[in-house]
């Protein structure tokens, strides 16, 4: 891991995105979805929609972080989206905890449709944090077969 | 001669008298006129092997062995539909993955080296575990499974707590890995060889460097896994490996087990892997009949005839293992007791999960409780 963290000056992290299509993704079309460089997005119609594996997967093939964003308590266009998204939010941090992956890799972040100044802080600050923790190291290298029946 | 014909030459499958007695006791095709063990063999020996491997069918089997154990040619059903999937797996099929395949990527991102886990937080002051000594105790996924399901109210990691507490009360103190992996019982079952294989390469020379002479386990799965697939696909353990049923039941001979008084009636849930695929079907059930004034209602359907839990490999969980679960319980609860004892967590996670669906009838309804927790709870 250590031989890794040595090139992070040059790394821009991967990150996915999972975006909630009654909030941030009206955002994301007000600055016309100009993301920071290797930030990649999935609109979903509501962020109850993601569940752990959707995490687990992104993680699985190699991203560096997974990036939620959903709206505030009390706004889900559904009325219970948030808080199923709180939830699969919080299995997927404890199964990752027990993984011993970096917590800092998934975050969740609520913002109301007019929050575009605190979702391009709360990005700004998540790819920072990526860049201090590093690439991830968990991907999986699937070119090298390793049975002979 | 392809790879699945050799599977069927290795799993004697051209022995088949196309009598139909697989599909006649195959839970799955009770339910689901469209599967059919039967078919399924005599398309690998006549039909085209390109249909055979995508067929969705494929993938609906529990690999139970019920119907290995019915077969008069020995053909051995389960094990070569866990080839074909291999072969499959190739071509890029798969089973449809229960709960997104989250349970598929924690598995494959165990199979990387680095991996620091946290996942000895168990392990409290009450229970005296060994930096090294003759006996290791492999846990397999109980921490995972504690913090994945939070809506079925598992506790799993009781089961693990629980043989600590029964090794310690016999006087030992096993070593537990911090570094463990999954075994890779599922992905090897479900056509992932590759990353099966990178789990039991990690695990096995794990487990070596611990020195150990016996290994405990709780979990029929690992216990299978461990002690007849790696051998064949990654090399012998060196160590004998032992289910914590055996162990106990070599131990109730000595005497050294004792236990406080119980009023409780219970039935016994056979899980696949230890019972038809392990052959332990009288040590679980000695136990539990040693101690004082527990009963042992059997169901109808017991140790051969043991009806699988509905599942397997966190894939094609359907409405047809929701019906075997039902029927599962009903059955239980017809046997007038109070808890469900299983030696498997999945078989709870299973049937916890049946029972949590609302439109499912109460009458399912009935406590379920680990072997190795029952025991631990009833020593003195
Ligand atoms: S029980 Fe055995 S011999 Fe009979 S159809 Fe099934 S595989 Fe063939
Ligand atoms: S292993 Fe079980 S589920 Fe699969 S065909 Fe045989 S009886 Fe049916």
């Amino acid at each position: 891991m250590t031989k890794m963290h040595n090139k992070k000056s040059k790394f821009t992290p991967t990150i996915i995105s999972f975006v909630c299509n009654w909030s941030a993704y009206n955002i994301l079309r007000k600055i016309e979805f100009r993301l920071p460089a290797n930030m990649h997005y999935v609109r979903v119609m509501c962020l109850g929609r993601i569940n752990p594996s959707f995490i687990f997967k992104a993680f699985e093939l190699g991203v560096d972080g997974v990036l939620l964003l959903g709206c505030p308590p009390g706004e889900c266009h559904y009325n219970f989206g948030n808080r199923i998204a709180e939830e699969h939010f919080n299995i997927a941090n404890n199964v990752m905890h027990l993984l011993g992956v970096e917590k800092e890799r998934l975050s969740l972040i609520q913002v109301s449709n007019k929050d575009y100044l605190i979702l391009v802080r709360s990005m700004k600050k998540f790819i920072n944090v990526l860049k201090r923790v590093g690439p991830n190291p968990f991907k999986i290298d699937t070119s090298e077969k390793v049975w002979t029946p | 001669m392809d790879a699945i014909d050799k599977a069927i030459k290795r799993t004697k499958v051209y022995y088949c008298l196309d009598c139909g007695k697989c599909t006649s006791i195959c839970p799955i095709a009770l339910r689901n006129p469209d599967y059919s063990p039967r078919r399924i063999v005599s398309s690998a020996i006549h039909g085209s092997h390109e249909y055979l491997l995508k067929d969705n069918l494929l993938w609906e089997c529990l690999t139970c062995k019920m119907c290995d154990e019915r077969c008069p040619s020995d053909v051995y059903y389960s094990e070569f539909i866990r080839d074909v999937r291999i072969e499959a797996g190739k071509i890029g099929q798969e089973g449809e993955c229960s709960h997104g395949g989250a349970i598929q990527s924690l598995m494959r991102i165990m199979t990387q080296p680095d991996l620091k886990q946290n996942r000895l937080a168990w392990i409290s002051e009450d229970l005296k575990v060994a930096k090294e000594g003759e006996y290791l105790y492999f846990v397999g996924c109980l921490p995972y499974f504690d913090a994945f399901f939070t809506d079925l109210n598992l506790n799993t990691i009781s089961i693990a707590k629980s043989a600590v507490k029964i090794l310690n009360y016999l006087g030992i103190e096993p070593v537990i890995m911090e570094n463990e992996r999954c075994c890779g019982h599922d992905l090897l079952w479900t056509g992932d060889i590759e990353n099966f294989i990178r789990l039991a390469r990690f695990n096995l020379s794990e487990i070596k460097k611990t020195g150990c002479k016996k290994l405990i386990v709780s979990c029929p799965e690992c216990y299978t896994t461990l002690k007849i697939d790696y051998p064949k696909y990654v090399g012998d353990l060196g160590m004998d490996i032992i289910h914590i049923s055996e162990f106990l039941a070599e131990n109730l001979t000595d005497d050294k087990l004792k236990f406080k008084k119980s009023k409780k009636k219970v039935t016994y849930q056979d899980p696949c892997r230890l019972g038809r695929y392990s052959g332990i079907y009288e040590q679980p059930r000695d136990i539990i009949k040693a101690i004082d004034g527990l009963k042992l209602n059997e169901m109808e359907k017991n140790r051969k005839n043991a009806v699988c839990c509905g599942t397997s490999a966190w894939i094609n969980c359907n409405s047809v293992s929701k019906q075997i679960q039902i029927d599962r319980l009903i059955e239980a609860k017809s046997t007038g007791a109070d808890f469900l004892i299983t030696a498997c967590p999945k078989c709870q996670i299973h049937f916890k999960c049946a029972m949590n669906d609302r439109n499912v009838s109460k009458d399912t309804k009935i406590k379920i409780m680990d072997f190795t927790a029952l025991v631990a709870n009833s020593l003195e």
